[in-house]
């Protein structure tokens, strides 16, 4: 599955859903963790591993609302048998520019707060 | 006349339970235990099952929210062993995955009527999902 490629706050983000404070601080540390696991256990082809992080990480970015990278850690979950080597590093190259995109929405103030004067 | 209202103890209204959400992943268990503060329940959690029967008795929960897949138990294992305790026979149960719902048809048949809602859709499914579970007890 191709990464999708799209960059505006609404395809990162789903609007108007609760995103508790605590859950998003919480995100924001742990994922990169999760991802520098990711990237060393695609490189070393521990499939199962790859499997384990992606579905964690998919739960996480789905219950915020982050469907397109719980999309690509979907995509990399089911996939991850058949892919190996430079493919598989790849679609882990495409997972972590996803994450810095929804990293970089969830950072930014909510549009009400943005309005304000 | 007295005795017998001093024993009768109201069920909770349905918009306000006592609720126990159950998952691993402290993202998925904040965003889900927010959800159903908003929605006007009284919500504890737990990372993991254990302590969850002691919890469950001691705080009188009317409905317990368990993720499919936790690293100790699993959440359909849990939910009947939580069913197979008579102290616990009014307990609504509500599963979370993370999983495709397509991939979990077949649990979704085995586990009757308890609901199995994906993360992806936890803001719109869960609360509903809660209430009905509550209802079915």
């Amino acid at each position: 599955m191709p990464a999708p490629e799209g960059n505006s706050e609404a395809e990162l983000l789903l609007p108007g859903l609760r995103r508790p404070p605590r859950a998003v601080e919480t995100f924001l540390k742990r994922a990169p963790e999760d991802l520098a696991l990711l990237q060393l256990a695609a490189c070393e082809d521990r499939h199962d591993e790859v499997r384990r992080i992606a579905h964690k990480l998919k739960g996480s970015a789905g219950s915020l609302g982050a469907v397109q990278l719980a999309q690509l850690c979907e995509g990399l979950q089911y996939s991850s048998n058949e892919l190996s080597g430079e493919p598989l590093r790849e679609r882990v190259v495409s997972l972590e520019q996803a994450y810095q995109r929804v990293s970089a929405a969830l950072q930014r103030p909510a549009p009400a707060e943005r309005a304000a004067p | 006349m007295s005795t017998r209202l001093d024993k009768f103890t109201p069920p909770a209204p349905a918009s306000i339970l006592r609720v126990l959400v159950i998952d691993d992943d402290d993202v998925a268990r904040d965003v889900i235990v927010d959800v159903l503060e908003h929605d006007g329940h009284t919500v504890t959690s737990l990372p993991s099952p254990i302590g969850a029967t002691k919890h469950i008795v001691d705080q009188h929960v009317n409905v317990v929210v368990l993720d499919l897949m936790m690293p100790s138990m699993r959440g359909d294992k849990l939910a009947t062993l939580l069913g197979r305790n008579p102290k616990l026979k009014n307990l609504g149960v509500v599963l979370v995955t993370s999983a495709r719902l397509e991939d979990v048809s077949a649990l979704t048949e085995a586990m009757g009527s308890i609901a199995i809602v994906s993360k992806n859709g936890i803001q719109a499914d869960l609360c509903p999902a809660v209430r009905r579970a509550a209802r079915s007890r």
